[in-house]
């Protein structure tokens, strides 16, 4: 990753907040600027809304997401070997 | 502000039959209103196809994940880095079980987006991240 350097002035409460939380996270003030920058103005692209998808899925039986995924994601495996099964071919001797 | 998604909340909202519908409608709603950004990683998105696949069809799985992204879900690849992270998470937690979607997921988060995320997955309660295990996240239900 190519970086450009530049230099910015802080205020002690600033400086101190900064270092704290590059102590907190055990990394440099450099990599917490980054990330702040990152965090609001690079990566934040445009709002999302996701609220016309809501609610298109339904299942014959309720489930529970929050403990039910593991489950879920192993029935859907399952049911896919059982989808791309081939009948066993024995050599003949 | 940008959010992190989890494989549950994303599910919960699309399934009307979730028992976290409710709650990830809401949530849904305040991202929009917040006009937040929703990020994911793609092992999230894989985790969603399957379990959309399963309770809609292969053609409906792809449609929805293709409608996530089209309003706004940011997909992000795990960084290499993200791997080793994920490693040292299942090291340092052996009491727990976390799945290395969850582990990805949390590496992502500790590597600089912020520590906001939506999930209804219990894990995502537990963790605590940063050296000293500290931070947790800020969750959205």
């Amino acid at each position: 990753m190519k970086l450009k350097s530049t230099q910015i002035y802080l205020t002690p409460a600033e400086h101190a907040a900064l270092q704290h939380e590059a102590d907190r996270l055990g990394s440099s003030m450099t990599a917490v600027i980054r990330g702040l920058v990152d965090r609001y103005l690079v990566a934040a692209g445009p709002a999302t809304d996701l609220t016309d998808l809501a609610g298109t899925v339904s299942t014959a039986q309720p489930t529970d997401i929050a403990v039910d995924k593991d489950r879920l994601l192993y029935e859907d495996l399952r049911d896919d070997l059982r989808r791309h099964e081939r009948p066993v071919r024995v050599a003949e001797s | 502000m940008t959010t992190f998604a989890d494989t549950s909340a994303l599910y919960a909202l699309l399934s009307r039959s979730d028992r976290s519908h409710t709650d990830a409608v809401r949530a849904a709603q305040t991202v929009r209103d917040q006009h937040e950004t929703l990020w994911t990683i793609d092992a999230v998105v894989v985790e969603l196809w399957r379990l959309l696949r399963g309770a809609a069809g292969h053609d409906e799985a792809d449609r929805l994940i293709q409608a996530l992204i089209a309003r706004g879900l940011d997909v992000q690849p795990s960084a290499r880095e993200d791997y080793t992270r994920a490693w040292q998470l299942a090291a340092s937690w052996v009491d727990q079980d976390f799945a290395l979607t969850d582990r990805l997921a949390f590496a992502a988060i500790e590597r600089g987006r912020g520590f906001r995320a939506w999930s209804y997955d219990h894990d995502f309660a537990v963790i605590r991240l940063g050296p000293r295990r500290e931070r947790a996240l800020d969750l959205v239900y």
